[in-house]
């Protein structure tokens, strides 16, 4: 009812409004200078006019008729840079444009804004791709994990409808590293991952998401297979008076859901404002074959930012957020979040242009706090017992950094601090025993891991050469009170020793590349480097739970080594004015010390969750090898029809691991040694082709996407991974953008309702089906802005 | 113009924020029972409450009614030492029968029966 | 000023080093493992056949005809005595379930390996040692389904062995009894105030003369549960005057124990 209410409303507005012309005007400024350039060209294809700017760094463009455009500048000793708009009937438009300096003039792409489904930044030796806002909306998307999922090369662990762990290149959990606007970082509460750190930043609220595959971006901490950058500040606010609204509607058919946003900006010179509120709300979904998974949830955030710029170039940003989720279902684990209650705040310091030398300094402290509730009452074994775990996770941290240009380059330094703390439990009411006995078992007793590290970063050029050479040392240090689990009539019946459990360890990370331009289509990279990771607080201290994509309790090992990544990256990058931007990138990554679990016996210990198979530790089980490639190609922007193929694939394999021999009953009865063998958890190869067409001067825009996946048939022999079916799956869509004020998205997620699901989507718990994905959904997003 | 659009989306948002009734009318039952019997319940504060009750004859029925708050536990048991002795148990939500147990079902003298009140 | 040249040369070596430290080792070569295994297989026998469940005929050494209809029991710290030392069976599994209902229970492919040697006996504890009688310790049926409730003491049953009788007096009438073992209760006042607890497990012990295992060979000890013997050797168990349900009757239990000193017969069978 609300739905069709809101449709009505924004379509009878919309007819309201008349087609005229606008003014396109701006000013072009050197980002490192602030200083005027004179004479950069700037050309809007579609409209086959262009001009030049003048001694000011001013252009206009009078009489333009009101549509979508992208505008072109280009300078040289400028990087160029495209600029996607919407001029509206009557409007004029002022733009402020920096150009980044440089000295060779070389055809890097680096496109905002733009249907494609990437962006290359090819400034750097590896790979860099970046999710705009703007490809955010279009695609109807409500959780980061699920929408990551859509890029190549990046997949994710489905346990429920939302909140999806993202994997890169088969990099996951801990060995990536995911941080909030450069630096921020957030401890989930659950022990089973039901909450990564992408679950508890709003879609909604993100401006851009950069993602760095490889261990080679160590600014904000130790990534061993990427860095994933959730941006939500604003970073180009007007600066003089202004007020904005923004709200935004979504609802997908087969999920009856529904996601509600607003916005208000409101600033002038010396600061600004800015509030949002978003709510979603989902019931189950049915897959391809008509079963419905318990996938509903409800969340609820809010959050406010206060900008304020006490002197030219320099900003103080404070930010607070709270995310509310209730009722949050994973029909793959063996219990539902009941309750999530997140607060992150923090404060960044920012100055720009501080002299001849020193190029900006950026301060930051955060908190991100944590309160998890969950609970087993959704299902069949609660009926003999209930059991309830609530956990607190806290992290507590700041950093601060100095961009040095010295002149052959560029130096960055930095320092950072992280404390995490964890603490939880869990009660067992075992409602069939006589006087109802509680067992309480500990999940985390007062966890804590403290991280000190220094960066840095020398990036530098010469004569069609581009080099970098970073390093990160990490001081690292963990410790637990004793871990206990009670028995409710004798007291503690377990305690892991308190004297093993301390740990401290020093991990140095550091990496180079280097990028050959060899005209100005065409860069060869090169990057390798090493990057060490401490093990995270599961991994370390986890008490008996079944977290894994098998049927084991997990226990962790406080002394385990940390896990290092050897890695090297080769990429190829050309581009075509006609044929357009081609990308192929191949890495070959060799582990040390690749932590995976290992069974123990049970005259060891006993399994505490219901239903699992067995215990499995946490242990160093020596080298894993993974490699892979990935291939993209785009057509120039200005092309129309505008096609884009990607195709990625990762092998990965384990050295040396031990397969427990079952018999017919699934006793274990003689284990075997069996070298190389698969990784479990790799995503299989995959290829998405995608069409887009521009239609009424890009105000329309319908676009086609085709993916096909293989079926992964290398799973671990080790642990009994079993493989997936192949698919291939369609979806549609498409934008318009009405007038000034309202833009619609929408379009059809599994077109032709397939039943398939993907090689990491997990088992509903129980059971050896996987969680189907969706079938065919049917999306609508609506977008209003003054 | 634009004035109305703001408020008309502010009060959609707000509107579309949802509270339902959260609490339930639970009630223990025991009966069918001819001998002593120690019952031991779970009141809605979670408290573990003992009571020692004659139930005369076949009849003769004890129940207790609390408002429970949904997701709650629920439980009731009872021993009894009678060799020969038989005992109902059962928990009701609004009236209807929730969980339902007797002495036919259990080894050892006692009868317990429980759950989790769904949401 | 860095050269470019010893910059690039410098990231050749880096990425040739790479290269080298990822080629693999060659797998080592196998060791030979020269050990044998073992296999329990579990049989229940009554008055020297197998034993008919279900079926009223029966009759003990106190004259109570009856039927048995399950058994289920727990042994752990299972034993092999040879000559060049005692074999403790634990790498694997320490405890073994069995369950007349469950047929691959009563089957147990040993997992730990055994050194080839001349072996005279096997002993086990029959139920568990009291530090190793844990509540809540199985979380899963069917050993879950055997605990023993915590105010009666806790831990586990050792057995349940489950039938019906025909009381004195009757002539088709049956009444179940339940032949369960596990923790003891002392009273100060019957059924009130419990004062202590007493754990009833107790060693079995199997003098199987001359066994060998030899290297790659498996051996299959076959355990005979005589169930009969449950009931009559040192102490004469009638049920009409113990009744169906001895959880709570520790001088019951003490008798039982007592009794299971030769229920079990071995046997041991090469392929």
């Amino acid at each position: 009812m609300k739905a069709w209410l809101s449709l009505s409303l924004f379509f009878v507005i919309s007819i309201g409004f008349t087609q005229n012309s606008g003014l396109i005007s701006g000013t072009i400024t050197d980002a490192d200078s602030s200083k005027f350039i004179p004479n950069v060209s700037v050309i809007i294809d579609s409209l086959k006019i262009g001009t030049l700017t003048n001694e000011s760094g001013y252009f206009e463009f009078k009489s333009v008729p009101a549509g979508s455009y992208q505008i072109r500048f280009s300078c040289i000793g400028y990087a160029p840079r495209v600029k996607q708009l919407y001029v509206g009937s009557g409007k004029s438009i002022e733009l402020t444009i920096d150009l980044i300096p440089q000295i060779e003039t070389l055809k890097e792409v680096v496109i905002e804004d733009s249907y494609l489904h990437f962006n290359i930044i090819s400034k750097m030796p590896y790979v860099n791709t970046s999710f705009s806002k703007f490809r955010i909306e279009q695609a109807g998307a409500r959780d980061i994990g699920d929408y990551m999922r859509t890029s190549q090369n990046i997949s994710g662990v489905r346990k429920g409808g939302t909140q999806i762990d993202p994997v890169v290149r088969g990099f996951k959990f801990s060995q990536l590293n995911v941080v909030l606007n450069n630096g921020q970082k957030i401890e989930g509460g659950c022990p089973n991952r039901m909450d990564p750190a992408t679950g508890h930043v709003e879609i909604d609220d993100i401006k851009e998401i950069n993602v760095v595959k490889g261990p080679y971006d160590l600014r904000y901490g130790v990534g061993l297979g990427a860095m994933i950058n959730l941006l939500t500040n604003e970073t180009d606010l007007p600066d003089s008076g202004f007020i904005k609204f923004n709200a935004s509607k979504l609802y997908e058919s087969n999920w009856n859901g529904n996601k509600e946003h607003v916005k208000i900006t409101g600033g002038n010179k010396w600061g600004f404002v800015s509030l949002t509120g978003g709510r979603q709300s989902y019931d189950n979904y049915d897959d391809g074959n008509g079963n419905e998974i318990n996938s509903s949830f409800d969340k609820l955030n809010y959050a406010g930012k206060l900008g304020l710029r006490p002197l030219k170039n320099h900003l103080l940003l404070l930010s607070a957020e709270e995310a509310r989720g209730r009722d949050i279902r994973f029909p793959a684990l063996p219990m539902d979040e009941r309750k999530d209650d997140t607060q992150l705040i923090s404060a960044d310091y920012k100055i720009q242009s501080v002299g001849e030398v020193i190029d900006f300094i950026n301060l930051k402290v955060y908190r991100s706090k944590v309160r998890h509730e969950m609970d087993n009452k959704y299902r069949p074994f609660s009926d003999t017992t209930v059991a309830i775990s609530i956990i607190h996770a806290e992290n507590t941290g700041g950093r601060g950094e100095i961009g040095f240009n010295l002149g052959i380059g560029e130096l960055i330094a930095a320092a950072d601090f992280e404390k995490i703390k964890k603490d939880g439990q869990r009660e067992k009411y075992m409602i069939l025993q006589p006087g109802l006995p509680v067992k309480i078992e500990n999940l985390w007793n007062n966890a804590e891991i403290i991280n000190r590290g220094f960066f840095a970063l020398f990036q530098g050029h010469h004569k069609g050469w581009e080099y970098n050479l970073s390093a990160r040392v990490d001081v690292n240090s963990a410790g637990s009170d004793a871990i206990i689990i009670l028995h409710p009539i004798l007291g503690e019946i377990y305690e892991f020793g308190t004297d093993s459990i301390e740990s401290r360890y020093t991990n140095l990370s550091f990496n180079g590349g280097i990028t050959r331009n060899l005209n100005e289509k065409f860069s060869v990279s090169l990057a390798a480097g090493r990057a060490v990771r401490s093990p995270d607080m599961t991994e370390r201290f986890i008490i008996l739970l079944p977290i894994g994509y098998d049927q084991f309790d997990y226990l962790g090992d406080p002394q385990l080594n940390p896990e290092a990544n050897n890695q090297v990256d080769i990429t190829f990058k050309y581009s075509h004015e006609r044929m357009g931007d081609f990308q192929l990138n191949g890495f070959y990554s060799l582990i040390n010390d690749f932590i995976t679990g290992r069974r123990l016996p049970p005259a060891v210990q006993k399994p505490l969750s219901k239903d699992v198979l067995g215990v499995k530790q946490f242990y160093n089980a020596g080298n894993a090898r993974l490699r892979g490639f990935e291939f993209s190609w785009a057509t120039a922007a200005d092309i129309n029809p505008g096609v884009s193929l990607f195709a990625s694939y990762t092998y990965g394999t384990l050295d040396k691991s031990i397969q427990y021999i079952l018999n017919d009953q699934g006793e274990v009865i003689d284990d075997k040694t069996i070298y190389n063998d698969a990784l479990t958890e790799i995503p299989p190869f995959e290829s998405t082709l995608n069409f887009y067409y521009r239609m009424l001067n890009g105000r329309f825009v319908p676009t086609f996407k085709l993916r096909a996946v293989a079926s992964q048939k290398h799973v671990s022999m080790s642990s009994y991974e079993a493989s997936t079916p192949g698919f291939v799956v369609a979806g549609a869509g498409f934008t318009y953008v009405i007038n000034s004020f309202f833009k619609i998205s929408g379009g059809v997620n599994n077109l032709f309702d397939q039943a398939y699901f993907e090689h990491l989507n997990r088992n509903i718990i129980g059971t050896k089906y996987s969680l189907y994905e969706p079938g065919r959904s049917f999306y609508v997003n609506l977008f209003f802005k003054i | 113009m634009q004035k109305i659009l703001l408020i008309s989306c502010v009060l959609m948002l707000v509107s579309a924020c949802e509270k339902d009734n959260q609490t339930t009318l639970v009630s223990y039952r025991a009966g069918n029972g001819s001998s002593e019997i120690s019952l031991s319940y779970r009141d809605e504060s979670g408290n573990m409450i003992d009571e020692k009750i004659v139930l005369e004859s076949s009849s003769d029925v004890w129940t207790k009614s609390m408002e429970f708050e949904k997701g709650e536990i629920v439980y009731l048991s009872g021993i009894y030492y009678d060799s020969v002795a038989s005992l109902k148990l059962e928990v009701l939500i609004d009236g209807k029968v929730f969980k339902s147990n007797n002495s036919v079902n259990e080894p050892a003298k006692y009868v317990i029966v429980s759950g989790s009140i769904p949401y | 000023m860095l050269s470019y040249r010893a910059v690039y040369l410098t990231k050749i070596s880096l990425f040739v080093l790479l290269i080298i430290a990822g080629c693999k080792d060659d797998p080592p070569e196998e060791t030979e493992q020269k050990s044998g295994r073992i296999e329990f297989t579990f049989q229940h026998f009554l008055n020297g056949q197998p034993l008919q469940f279900d079926t009223l005929r029966y009759v003990n050494e106190a004259g109570n005809k009856y039927m048995v209809n399950e058994i289920q029991y727990f042994i752990s710290d299972v034993k092999l005595f040879g000559k060049k030392g005692i074999k403790l069976i634990d790498d694997w599994k320490d405890i073994h379930y069995v369950d007349t209902d469950i047929p691959d229970s009563r089957r147990w492919e040993v997992y730990d390996k055994i050194t080839p040697d001349e072996y005279d006996s096997v002993s086990f504890t029959f139920g568990f040692a009291p530090d190793k009688n844990i509540s809540f310790m199985y979380v899963n049926p069917p050993e879950k389904d055997m605990f023993w409730p915590e105010f009666l003491g806790g831990g586990y049953h050792y057995m349940k062995l489950n039938g019906k009788w025909l009381p004195a007096g009757q002539t088709s009438q049956t009444i179940p009894f339940d032949f369960h073992l596990g923790r003891g209760q002392v009273y100060y006042s019957y059924p009130d105030s419990i004062t202590g607890f007493i754990d009833n497990q107790f060693n079995v012990s199997l003098p199987a003369s001359g066994f060998t295992i030899l290297a790659d060979e498996t051996v299959e000890i076959q355990i005979t549960m005589n169930v009969e013997n449950w009931f009559k050797d040192p102490h004469i168990y009638d049920h009409d005057i113990y009744g169906g349900y001895i959880m709570q009757n520790q001088e019951a239990m003490e008798m039982v124990k007592q009794n299971g000193h030769n229920v079990f017969t071995i046997q041991i069978n090469k392929e």
